[in-house]
């Protein structure tokens, strides 16, 4: 090897370690580029062996010409790398300009309204229980709404059902009681049903009354069937509902197609029972009717009432909904407004 | 009613506390609605079910209060001095219609000095909410409230041919009532009739030209039993509800109608100077016997969830004056005293015993016995399934009126005459059965838009009613769905999104592929499977225009069973390929597409992705950006593969309709 060679090789190799050290300092593009002049511009050392290749002898061109192009690729490698750095960098800094205070874009999600959703708990709770769901017309005739259901003519239950009528013949049903009646008509025992649906009454509108409103009615059918069974299932429909720790009672009351009969009512969750504005000072809230099925009703539709006992309750699904939300007028959930119904 | 705690305990000296006997109350079916303290008394207003007209009394009330707190029950002594009546001052009392007045008892009372009450007497009255009238009239009052049977006094000088005949009404006979409204009668209404003509609407108010006055000298005391659903039709056909058509409708007590009316004539002759006569009058049936129910204490157990011995339930019967014996089966047999008109069955009785071993003491369990098998509620799945598209495509739902009225049905282009209409609404704009659900849609868009909402999406599930032939009134359950203002909500990171046709359309195309339906247009009806709807544009400021469908859904409730089949999906990629075609205007694009889906096998999907006329387009020529999509179940397609079926496509397209290829881009 001729002393040119060797000089070229070392130089070489010290060239390599230059760079390195200096690429090793690199802050900036422009320190960059000025390292890229130095080390692989027109100018550098790099192109100045590179053109001192030519006046070696034949054989030795080959491993010297291999070594500048190792340190070249080496060199390019290097910048590129650099270079791409400087540019993920670059684009890291460009991310941060984004305020990422400012709102997104919120999805137009419907809502369902409150008197679904609380139909939907109510259902939840039943269907847990084995009741299956049933529904029926809501123009209906005197038989199903009135007479099967052992209301006598002309007496005074009738009153509570102030009834909204089409003609002599057809009624708005004032309940969905008459679903109950068509179920017992066309099925055997035993039945665990719930029906519900929208009812009427001829009432004039104000906060707690309007002419239309929805119903759950329940009804469950079997050989051996007892009010405490009806007190233990709302009991736990209370509790499941407004929440644990919710008391019920049961008061004696009437209706003419259940005997014994009894409202019920919950513990005022406003007032833990004391009593309070809400409760009307009471401490209770009345959340349904219920009681065990009449015998005549059991005639009425062809069941035995020495074979067959039941129970039946029924509840105001707004009612339900404005003790659980605390809405304090019904109107509400019939005008609609979205700032009431997207709080659901 | 209201019942004063002073004058029950006239009859009941139970001496519980107010609040706690309320309460008490409260538990046995007799809610105290309301307790008020006034002065040195306490007024209970109590709710009083139809059925227990025997508590319709201070004494009605004062026995159950004896029931409750076992303190004893003392009724007033009732002492009549009677001198017989002389010969001027006879009344002939002539029942003619029994079936509507089982029992009439009358007594006359004469040299009667018709004056003020003696305080107590109107304080008792004022603080149940009586006015005092006179002394006379106070007292009929007094006994109605302390008895629960309703009197009349007539006075006996201005009875004509000094006859009471009790008889239906001649047809457009005239009564002019006490409160001076003249009626014209029905052949249907009982009435107390004179020699000449009615004196009283029996049961429900007395004629004015019989009213006692300060001139009176001598009364009649009627006391009657009314059949009650009668003067239940009576009271409603005038539009009358009185103290005694109120009690008289809910059912007296037919026993002691001459009980009352004798203590009103002892107190007469105590207060006011009377001097009763002898006989009283007692026309019609005078023994109500009861029959005998029998009770099995097993099967009343059964129906409570108790364990109580028969002995229990006969103590607690005892408590409210039952009678009870024993059969030879161990049996209760057992007798309800006379005033306790609804208890007539074993039921009754069970009743009975619950209320008085205490709802509160009935163990609470959940119901065991079999649990039939779970039934499908086709309409509750097919509300739950469309309620779960709708929200989830950003529809809110809302729930509106059943009814509608003339004026919103003309204003939205509907006929009235097809609404049904409400016999007897109450409040006006809801006179008729909404037809269909857009119009309140309108109404509550309106509603929004106005409130500054800048878009609404909303949707009701719900019954519309049209007339049928033959008078039934028909139902549909129908889905109402309207779109306005902005469908997305607005960003400025994107271009806003309008609603229109193509989204409300889209948005029913979603619903019907969960529903398991294909979707068919034409023109702006459409059907979704077998249900048919229609679109149409509303006018709703302050949005301009609202998009509305509405589906009568009823046929889709059958859908919701049906079960799916699972068709194998491939494996293979699919390639997509666009063709820009240019054809005539009046082309339907929904033709174009169904013909490119039937043009080749391979083609899976095919979109519009772009529509537009103009500019380089000939007139009456229109552009339709159609993108394909390509897959075989077996094998990767060669490009080979695929333009060959593109080539079909295209050649289909030109015989068909047409078109050329405008350019055509590929993936
Ligand atoms: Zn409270």
């Amino acid at each position: 090897m001729t002393d040119e060679t060797r000089k070229l090789l070392a130089e070489t190799t010290a060239l390599k370690k230059a760079a390195g050290e200096a690429a090793a300092s690199v802050a900036d593009e422009k320190e960059l580029e000025r390292w890229r002049v130095k080390f692989l511009g027109r100018k550098s050392a790099l192109s100045r062996l590179s053109k001192s290749l030519s006046s070696l002898p034949e054989a030795e061109k080959p491993a010297a010409g291999r070594a500048l192009n190792e340190l070249r690729a080496e060199l390019e490698g290097r910048y590129g790398r650099i270079q791409r750095q400087f540019a993920e960098k670059k684009a890291e800094a460009g991310k941060g300009r984004i305020d990422y205070t400012l709102p997104g874009i919120t999805p137009a999600i419907g809502s369902l309204h409150p008197i679904t959703k609380t139909y939907y708990e109510i259902a939840a709770f039943f269907t847990a229980l084995g009741f299956s769901i049933a529904d029926g017309p809501e123009v209906e005739d005197e038989f199903h709404n009135f007479g099967a259901l052992n209301f006598p003519p002309d007496h005074p239950s009738r009153d509570a059902q102030d009834t909204l009528y089409i003609n002599d013949e057809w009624l708005l049903r004032t309940h969905t009681s008459p679903v109950q009646v068509r179920v017992m008509l066309s099925q055997e025992p035993p039945l665990r049903v719930i029906v519900p649906g929208r009812c009427y009454r001829a009432d004039a509108v104000d906060a707690s009354h309007y002419p239309v409103f929805h119903q759950v009615e329940g009804l469950l059918v079997d050989d051996n069937v007892s009010l405490g069974d009806l007190k233990g299932t709302l009991a736990a429909f209370a509790e499941y509902v407004f929440g644990p720790g919710t008391k019920m009672r049961f008061r004696p009351h009437f209706f003419p197609f259940t005997e014994p009969s009894a409202e019920v009512d919950v513990s005022c969750a406003v007032c833990d029972g004391v009593g309070c504005p809400t409760c009307g000072g009471k401490g209770w809230l009345e959340i349904a009717g219920a009681g065990m099925v009449h015998p005549s009703v059991f005639r009425n539709v062809g069941y035995d009432p020495e074979r067959w006992v039941g129970y039946a309750f029924g509840m105001g699904v707004e009612r339900i909904a404005m003790l659980k939300y605390g809405v304090n007028d019904i109107r509400l959930f019939y005008e609609n407004d979205f700032a009431f119904l997207q709080q659901f | 009613m209201k019942y004063s705690l002073k004058w029950l305990r006239d009859y009941c000296p139970a001496t519980v506390p107010a609040d706690r006997l309320a309460e008490q109350l409260t538990m046995v079916g007799l809610e105290v609605e309301l307790l008020s303290r006034v002065d040195d008394d306490v007024i209970f207003d109590v709710d009083v079910v139809p059925v227990r007209s025997d508590c319709l009394s201070m004494i009605g009330l004062a026995r159950e209060i004896s029931s409750l707190t076992l303190a004893p029950l003392t009724l007033p002594p009732v002492y009549i001095k009677e001198v017989n009546i002389p010969k001027e001052l006879s009344v002939e009392v002539d029942l003619v219609d029994q079936d509507l007045c089982p029992r009439y008892s009358a007594r006359i009372v004469t040299n009667l000095d018709v004056g003020t009450s003696l305080p107590w007497l109107a304080q008792r009255l004022e603080a149940v909410g009586v006015r005092s009238l006179n002394n006379v009239v106070d007292i009929t009052n007094f006994v109605n409230l302390e008895m629960g049977q309703p009197l009349h006094a007539f006075d006996l000088a201005k009875l004509r041919g000094r006859k009471l005949v009790i008889r239906r009404a001649g047809a457009g006979e005239k009564l002019v009532l006490i409160n001076d409204e003249e009626l014209t009668l029905s052949s249907e209404d009982l009435v107390i009739a004179d020699a000449e003509g009615p004196v009283a609407l029996a049961g429900v108010m007395g004629g004015r030209d019989s009213e006692v006055s300060s001139s009176t000298q001598a009364v009649v005391i009627e006391s009657a039993y009314f059949d009650p659903a009668n003067v239940r039709r009576t009271a409603r056909r005038y539009g009358l509800s009185t103290e005694s058509s109120y009690r008289f409708e809910r059912g007296t007590d037919p026993t002691a109608t001459l009980e009352a009316a004798n203590r009103a004539a002892a107190l007469l002759a105590e207060l006011a100077g009377g001097t009763v006569l002898a006989p009283p009058a007692d026309k019609g049936q005078t023994e109500w016997p009861r029959p005998a129910v029998v009770l099995r204490p097993a099967r009343a157990n059964m129906l409570m969830g108790t364990s109580l011995t028969g002995e229990d339930m006969a103590v607690l019967l005892r408590r409210l004056y039952f009678d009870v014996g024993l059969d030879r089966m161990e049996n209760l047999v057992i007798s309800a005293p006379p005033y306790r008109r609804d208890v007539n069955s074993e039921i009754d009785v069970v009743e009975e015993i619950a209320r008085a071993y205490g709802y509160d003491n009935v163990e609470a369990t959940l119901p065991g016995g079999r649990l039939p098998p779970p039934a499908r509620a086709p309409r509750e799945e097919l509300e739950r399934k469309m309620r779960e598209v709708l929200t989830a495509a950003g529809f809110t739902e809302v729930y509106t009126p059943t009814f509608t009225n003339p004026e919103q049905l003309a204003a939205c282009g509907l006929d009235p005459c097809e609404a049904v209409a409400v016999a007897n609404p109450t409040v006006s704009q809801f006179s008729h059965l909404r037809v269909a659900l857009w119009p309140n849609l309108a109404d509550v868009a309106m509603r929004n838009g106005r409130l500054g909402a800048p878009s609404v999406l909303i949707f009701e599930i719900g019954n519309v009613f049209t007339a049928d032939k033959g008078g039934t009134v028909a139902e549909h359950l129908h889905l109402g769905l309207l779109a306005a203002g902005e469908a997305e909500p607005r960003h400025w990171s994107r271009r806003p999104g309008e609603a229109n046709f193509f989204f409300v359309k889209g948005t029913l195309e979603a619903l019907g592929r969960v529903l398991g339906a294909s979707t068919e247009w034409e023109g702006t009806n459409f059907r979704v499977g077998p249900a048919t709807g229609a679109y149409r544009q509303a006018a709703v400021e302050p949005f301009g225009a609202a998009h509305v469908t509405e589906l009568d859904v009823s046929p889709l409730r059958a859908l919701t069973a049906t079960a799916r089949r699972y068709r194998p999906i491939s494996r293979f990629p699919s390639v997509v390929r666009d063709l820009a075609l240019v054809l005539d205007e009046d082309k339907a694009g929904a033709d174009i597409v169904a013909a490119i889906r039937e043009s080749n096998d391979l083609v899976r999907d095919v979109a519009v992705f772009d529509v537009f006329a103009g500019e380089s387009i000939p007139a009456r020529r229109k552009s339709l950006g159609v993108r394909i999509r390509y897959q075989a179940d077996d094998r990767t397609l060669t490009d080979e593969e695929v333009n060959d079926a593109r080539e079909e496509t295209i050649k289909m397209l030109a015989a068909k309709f047409g078109a050329t290829l405008r350019s055509q881009h590929q993936n």
